[in-house]
This record gives C-alpha cells, sequence and structure tokens, in this order.
C-alpha cells in the first residue's frame, strides 16, 4: 500500500470516527428533546384530564345535592375485607368488590371514593353493608344504618371500615 | 330498620354529624388519600389528577391554611414530586421537589427529598447538581434509602470520571442486600479506572 493509499485511509477512518462521533451526540440531543416534548405532552394531559374531571363533576353533580362517599381503613386493621355495598334511601347506590391490591392501598393510607351521587337537600338514610374475612379466617358480614342531613353545599361522608371487635361496630361514619 | 346505638343519637343528623367527631378518626385530607390510593396501586396518571386538582384548589382558597390539606402540605408536595417521578416527568418532579427541600419540613423528609432530587438530576445528567442535592443530605436518613444514597454518589463519582472517589461508597455496599452485586462489578470498573 502506498503512503498516498494509508494517508487515505487514515483520514476515512479518522472522518469516520468524527461522524459517528457527532451522530451519537446529535442523537444524544434529540433523545433529550424528545423527552422534554414528551413530558410536555404528558403535563399537558394531566390538565386536559384535569379540568375534564372538574368539568364532569360540576356537571353530572352540581354542589346543590352532591354527595361523596369515602371509604378507609385503618393502618392496623388485619381484616380482608371483600366488598361493600351502599343503599341510600332503600335503594342500592352502589357495591364494590375489593382485589387484593386495593384492599393494600386502603391499609397503607389510601382513600378510596365509593360513590358519587346526587340526593335532595334534607335528611336520608345510608346503609352500608361490608363482608369480608377476620384474621383467623371466619367470615363476616355486618350492615348498618345511618341518617345523615344534606344541606346546600357539597356533602362527603366517610366511611372508616375495621372488622368487628368486642362491642364495637366495624362501620364508622364522618363528615369531611 | 336498624339502628347502632351509635347511629341512634344521630337522628337529628347534622347534630349526630357536627357533635361527634370523634366518632371515627378522620384522613385529614380526602382527596390528597385519594390520590395515595391510587398512587398505592401504581396508577400515577389518576394519583397526579387528583393531587393536582388538589392543589390547584388549595392555592385558590381564601384562607389556606384553614385548608384540610394545610397540616400535610409538605407530604403533598412530596408526594406530588414522587408521583411525578414515577410518572417519568422529572422535569416537574425536580420543581416539586425543590419545593419540599426549601419548606419546613422533617429532617427525614427534606433528607428523601434531597436524594429524589439527585436521583432526577443524576438521570438528567446534571452530575454537578445531583452532587450538590446529595451534600445537602444531613442528619437522620430514611433507612430505606440509606443505601440507594451510596450508589448514587458512587455512579455520580464514576461518571465524572473520579473512580477513586467512587472507591470507598461502593466498599460500604459490598454487604448491601439490594446492590451487592451491583456494587462489586461497578468497584471492579473503579479499581481498572483507577489504574
Amino acid at each position: 500500500m502506498s503512503r498516498l493509499d494509508r494517508a487515505l485511509l487514515s483520514l476515512l477512518i479518522a472522518g469516520g470516527l468524527v461522524a459517528s462521533a457527532s451522530a451519537e451526540k446529535l442523537s444524544g440531543e434529540q433523545m433529550r428533546s424528545l423527552d422534554g416534548q414528551v413530558q410536555e405532552i404528558k403535563s399537558d394531559v394531566l390538565g386536559i384530564a384535569s379540568e375534564l374531571s372538574n368539568l364532569e363533576e360540576r356537571l353530572l353533580y352540581p354542589s346543590g345535592t352532591q354527595i361523596a362517599i369515602f371509604v378507609s381503613v385503618p393502618a392496623d386493621e388485619t381484616f380482608r375485607l371483600d366488598a361493600v355495598q351502599i343503599h341510600i334511601n332503600g335503594e342500592p347506590a352502589t357495591h364494590h368488590i375489593y382485589s387484593y391490591k386495593e384492599l393494600e392501598a386502603l391499609q397503607n393510607g389510601g382513600v378510596q371514593r365509593l360513590y358519587s351521587g346526587n340526593v335532595p337537600t334534607g335528611g336520608h338514610e345510608l346503609s352500608v353493608t361490608m363482608s369480608g374475612k377476620q384474621k383467623g379466617g371466619t367470615e363476616f358480614t355486618e350492615t348498618d344504618t345511618f341518617t345523615f342531613e344534606k344541606g346546600v353545599e357539597p356533602l362527603a361522608l366517610g366511611l372508616t371500615l375495621a372488622g368487628p371487635g368486642l362491642g364495637k361496630t366495624g362501620i364508622q361514619i364522618g363528615e369531611w | 330498620m336498624r339502628l347502632t346505638p351509635i347511629k341512634s343519637i344521630g337522628l337529628t343528623v347534622t347534630a349526630f354529624l357536627a357533635t361527634s367527631p370523634a366518632l371515627c378518626d378522620k384522613p385529614e385530607d380526602l382527596y390528597f388519600g385519594e390520590a395515595v390510593y391510587y398512587a398505592n396501586q401504581g396508577f400515577y396518571f389518576e394519583a397526579l389528577e387528583r393531587l393536582d386538582a388538589e392543589f390547584a384548589q388549595h392555592h385558590e382558597v381564601d384562607e389556606p391554611n384553614l385548608d384540610s390539606l394545610f397540616p400535610h402540605i409538605a407530604d403533598a408536595q412530596f408526594s406530588l414530586g414522587d408521583f411525578e417521578l414515577r410518572y417519568r416527568m422529572h422535569h416537574r418532579a425536580g420543581r416539586a421537589i425543590s419545593a419540599v427541600l426549601e419548606g419546613a419540613v422533617d429532617e427525614m423528609v427534606r433528607n428523601d427529598a434531597a436524594y429524589r432530587l439527585a436521583r432526577i438530576q443524576f438521570q438528567k445528567g446534571q452530575m454537578t447538581d445531583a452532587m450538590h442535592s446529595l451534600e445537602r443530605i444531613d442528619g437522620r436518613v430514611p433507612a430505606a434509602i440509606e443505601d440507594d444514597i451510596e450508589f448514587l454518589r458512587a455512579n455520580i463519582h464514576l461518571a465524572e470520571g473520579r473512580p477513586a472517589a467512587a472507591i470507598a461508597p461502593l466498599e460500604n455496599l459490598q454487604h448491601s442486600k439490594q446492590f451487592a452485586a451491583f456494587a462489586a462489578y461497578n468497584l471492579g470498573i473503579a479499581f481498572l479506572q483507577n489504574g
């Protein structure tokens, strides 16, 4: 191979290396730009979803009649919650069967929105039935009935569900 | 119709609800709790959507200190950053976590936030900022992230071309359940690079 050929070959190799390095650099920059764009899109989608949820809530559940029922489970509870049924004024409002993941989410401090609906102002009756299994394996079903007053503002009721114990009810209710 | 003794008190229900706050320990903020419920199941989009809405509402109220989110604002802000990070929105996560770092929060929460911010900066290739965030960790550290901090520190040193500095944190991780294998490999790399 002549000296000229060797020089040309070296130039080609060096050129190839430089081109490859700049392509990698470009690719890295493009990736960062793409990542930024994806994050902006995600942010926009979140904003749109949030606005849609608000709009849906305002349209379907006007504040004058809105009622929301939330469920939580005390952190130290070891019972297994299987299902919850809600009746409002004797009419079935909702029921939910819990997966293991959902139960774990509740036991780790999560609060589930079990029901959103509308009731007129005035007095109402809420019946809650929960079924599950105690730590020892005994299955149980418990039903409690509560009364509540709906005013002109939205009403949020929170149910705290615990395993049945001696002399205490497992279903407790509070207004938030 | 059966009324339990407790509920019988509440025949005039407004009074029952208003005068019986001790009926159950109420979660401080239901909507924050709802976000946590979704996040605990890995649904970070739903969690973020709810927490974003709750924050928006919190910022709109006339007296935020009376809002139910107020006592947990630092935790909620931290969770927001955490959810954003898990939803791979590290640009926004960085801002939210920085806000926690600037706030008056518990030492462990602040250190956790500093670590997470450092991790975000590491992922973004901002090594100097990442190391600066790690240097802000001071005092008690949540046990769950002790090894993560050392591993991240070593990785930053390696990425910055300081293999000698990476050796000590990697040696500390030789008995870590989570990182022993990675640490051993990276330690080998560090020794090789250090000559």
